[in-house]
């Protein structure tokens, strides 16, 4: 058997799914006949229309037809408010109807309708995977003549490539059914004869029903038969044609040869976007340089955007899909030549139903009517559960006006599961790093208080020294941490009301000692008017402790450091100053970049870990508000932790 | 001379046991009994309920918040505070506030500060 039909699954859970739309709307009606209510009303009438859409693009039109009458009624009743019982009996006729129509197209569905227009789109759409996956041209070839089968009858189909002279053509690939697959067939024609010759010479497809004698590919012993010729173009150059024969006299139709060309058309395609166009190219380079048109860079951005996993589509200003790519046609549950071209409010009707968030896909209504943008997560059940990180955003031309919105959806369901593990694990790190740094830092805090004895000096210097490094450790190992929750986004805050003469006081107290014994004073003046700030008091006094010692850090002995805060347009800036030797500009960006400190000989000096100001502009971020420095070398730095307020008039109370 | 303060410790880990019972001891006179689970912790608390109980919450087979709420649940101990101690940062909010404790001490502690922080936490 041929390889998967991704449409079949689709057509098999449509199919399968059936006779639970149908209950859905018999409930409902049963429902409604007892009493009205606009719920089950808007039930009835969400089933119907889904139907209806649904039903229509898998070329189910008896299906879409009744389901289309059962969506009026109940827009009737919706709008109206109320149901007549003559109009709730229609309903009931109609369901019944539904039922019938429903059989019927499961017959057909399940004896294969082959040909109807569904299952060509389909066969169109693995053409394009199939074509963009394959390297080797006869693979491609072969693997498209496979597919063929399935949508168009012939006992022959072949492709033919013009030569390198542009004189000849030869056969490429060969299928005959009578002789059971693939044949080898290197025979070269003249372009100058025949039907496939004035096709390449043309460029026009050709269908004839009653072909007499040996035309080329096509011979047949003495008999009239069918063929179609369609050539194949890269850029405007033939490069050669696809071929179906068939033994009967008239056996294609114009819908058949319309249908050889749109796969004509998707073969064409595939090649130009594939590494092929790279051999052809490189045998024509001069005519391919020629060419490299507009419309050449339009297929190459089509080409990107098809060869990204993410689902992508581009809506223009007339809210019209203008592309998409097949995983984008794949999210939405049409073929993808159905989407190019729909409008924007049919292209949702589809995808509300995969949307376990329906108000997920109002905001992406909302934003494809604005000059807006959007960017989060959404939940879909459709073509598969799966998470997706959600992009719309709007695309404008040269002249930096609106040309629609690009709307983008990527399977992030792996990543999202990789976070979640990570952070697991660091949390599981944490725990295990701290278990035995509580059981050292106690054992050494116990032997220098004496608990082992009386200590020798030396004992009590080198027992001092591996203190200082085990709460050196922790520091690290919690800083660690914080960062990577704060960086994961994973960092939880327990908003509150923060007095921040409070948080001050407190994080100057947790200083004091350390400014002490580096002989620094520590100077708090506070505005005139409290502030109170929306933030988690310990987070606040972790940014403002963190922002004293590093100021302690690099203020010279006797030196003096100073604490100030006041409103500035909604947030409350708080200001750290110090008076040490300052940061060179080109250094300070830099203090707030993670590590950075690690390497520089003046840390190390100091004694400090790379993070903390890292973690502190990150903390102030993530609440909402910003940490920025300012520095003059020689004369000390000032650091602006930025909040956001609480009016005063809401703390007065 | 009055009674000594009597504290019960429950962790798993037998070191960090000992040195939570000794920094009690001899940092604040503390009288520590120990157990290294949470079934003869409960069992020891109700035989003679101590004053403080400190219970680490990461164990095997009963955590630390299960422990407390099985204390506080028997009229026995049920008046005894109880600290848990854990390494964790990302506590259960929701178990924590089911289990009744008085508070959370997060490990390293600052063992010079560890029995005025559990005093704290009991008040």
């Amino acid at each position: 058997m041929t390889a998967l039909d991704p449409f079949a699954e689709v057509r098999a859970e449509f199919v399968g799914g059936l006779a639970r739309r149908i209950e859905t709307m018999e409930g409902a009606l049963a429902g409604l006949a007892g009493r009205f209510d606009v719920q089950t009303a808007e039930t009835l009438y969400r089933a119907a229309h889904s139907l209806s859409g649904t039903a229509a693009s898998f070329g189910a039109d008896d299906l879409a037809d009744v389901a289309g009458d059962l969506e009026e009624l109940a827009r009737g009743w919706l709008q109206r408010g109320d149901a007549l019982a003559d109009e709730v009996r229609a309903a009931g006729a109609a369901l019944k109807e539904l039922d019938g129509a429903v059989r019927a197209y499961r017959v057909t569905a399940a004896a294969g309708s082959a040909r109807s227009p569904a299952a060509r789109l389909a066969v169109v759409g693995e053409l394009t995977s199939l074509i963009s996956a394959a390297v080797d041209m006869r693979e491609i070839f072969r693997g498209a003549i496979e597919k063929v089968q399935r949508v168009l009858d012939f006992r022959r189909a072949s492709v033919v490539l013009v030569d390198e002279s542009g004189a000849h053509y030869y056969i490429q690939t060969l299928f005959d059914k009578a002789r059971g697959g693939f044949v080898t067939g290197d025979t070269a024609f003249p372009i100058a004869q025949g039907l496939t010759g004035e096709a390449i010479r043309t460029g026009r497809p050709l269908r004839v029903d009653a072909l007499a004698g040996t035309e080329g590919i096509l011979l047949q012993e003495g008999r009239r038969i069918s063929a179609m010729i369609v050539p194949l173009h890269v850029g405007d150059r033939v490069i050669g044609a696809l071929n179906f024969g068939h033994e009967e006299e008239g056996h294609y139709s114009e819908d058949d040869l319309d249908w050889a060309v749109v796969l004509g058309r998707q073969i064409e395609t595939s090649l130009y976007y594939s590494t092929l166009l790279n051999t052809i190219a490189q045998q024509r380079e001069a005519l391919v340089r020629e060419h490299a048109s507009v419309q050449g860079q339009r297929n190459q951005l089509e080409a990107l955007i098809d060869a990204s996993d993410a689902a992508i589509m581009l809506v223009g200003s007339d809210r019209r899909i203008a592309y998409a790519n097949a995983e984008m046609a794949r999210l939405v549950g049409i073929p993808q030549e159905a989407m190019v071209g729909a409008g924007v409010q049919t292209v949702h009707r589809f995808l509300r139903g995969s949307f376990v968030d329906a108000a997920a896909l109002v905001s992406q209504e909302n934003v494809l009517s604005l000059d807006a943008s959007l960017r989060d997560r959404v939940e879909l059940t459709f073509p598969r559960q799966a998470t997706y990180q959600r992009v719309v955003a709007p695309a404008r031309d040269s002249s930096g006006s609106l040309l629609g919105h690009i709307v983008l959806y990527r399977d992030v369901t792996h990543e999202v599961e990789v976070e979640k593990a990570k952070t697991e694990l660091v949390s599981m790190v944490s725990h295990e790093l701290r278990t035995p740094m509580t059981s050292v830092k106690t054992s050494l805090a116990l032997l220098l208080g004496g608990a082992g004895g009386a200590l020798e000096p030396a004992a009590h210097e080198l027992l001092e020294v591996a203190l200082r490094n085990a709460d050196r450790l922790i520091r690290l190992v919690n800083d660690l941490l914080d960062l990577s929750r704060l960086e994961a986004g994973r960092m939880e805050f327990r908003l509150e009301q923060v007095a921040l003469e409070d948080a001050v006081a407190a994080s100057v107290e947790m200083v004091a000692a350390f400014a002490e014994s580096r002989g620094v004073t520590l100077r708090t003046e506070p505005p005139a008017e409290p502030q109170v700030v929306r933030a988690e008091r310990d987070r606040v006094v972790q940014v403002i402790v963190n922002l004293l010692a590093n100021a302690i850090k690099f203020s010279p002995q006797g030196g003096q450091v100073e604490v100030r805060w006041w409103p500035e347009d909604g947030f409350v800036v708080t200001e750290v100053r110090d008076r040490g030797p300052g940061i060179p500009p080109d250094q300070l960006k830099l203090v707030f970049d993670p590590f950075k400190q690690l390497d520089s000989s003046t840390t190390r000096e100091h004694g400090g870990a790379g993070l903390g100001l890292t973690i502190a502009q990150r903390i102030a971020q993530a609440l909402g508000g910003d940490l920025n420095a300012e520095s003059d070398v020689g004369k000390g730095s000032r650091f602006f932790v930025k909040l956001p307020a609480i009016p005063s008039t809401g703390t007065a109370a | 001379m009055a009674e000594p303060f009597r504290a019960l410790i429950i962790d798993d880990d037998p070191d960090l046991l000992m040195l939570v019972r000794r920094t009690l001891e001899f940092t604040a006179g503390w009288e520590v009994t120990t157990a290294a689970s949470g079934a003869a912790g409960i069992d020891l608390a109700r035989a003679t309920p101590p004053q403080v109980i400190l219970v680490d919450v990461m164990m095997p087979e009963m955590d630390g918040y299960e422990v407390c709420r099985r204390l506080k649940g028997d009229p026995a101990t049920a008046a005894v505070p109880v600290v848990l101690l854990t390494a964790r940062r990302d506590l259960n909010g929701l178990k924590l506030a089911d289990s009744g404790a008085a508070g959370v001490l997060l490990k390293p502690f600052e063992p010079a500060e560890l029995a005025r922080q559990v005093r704290a936490l009991c008040q």
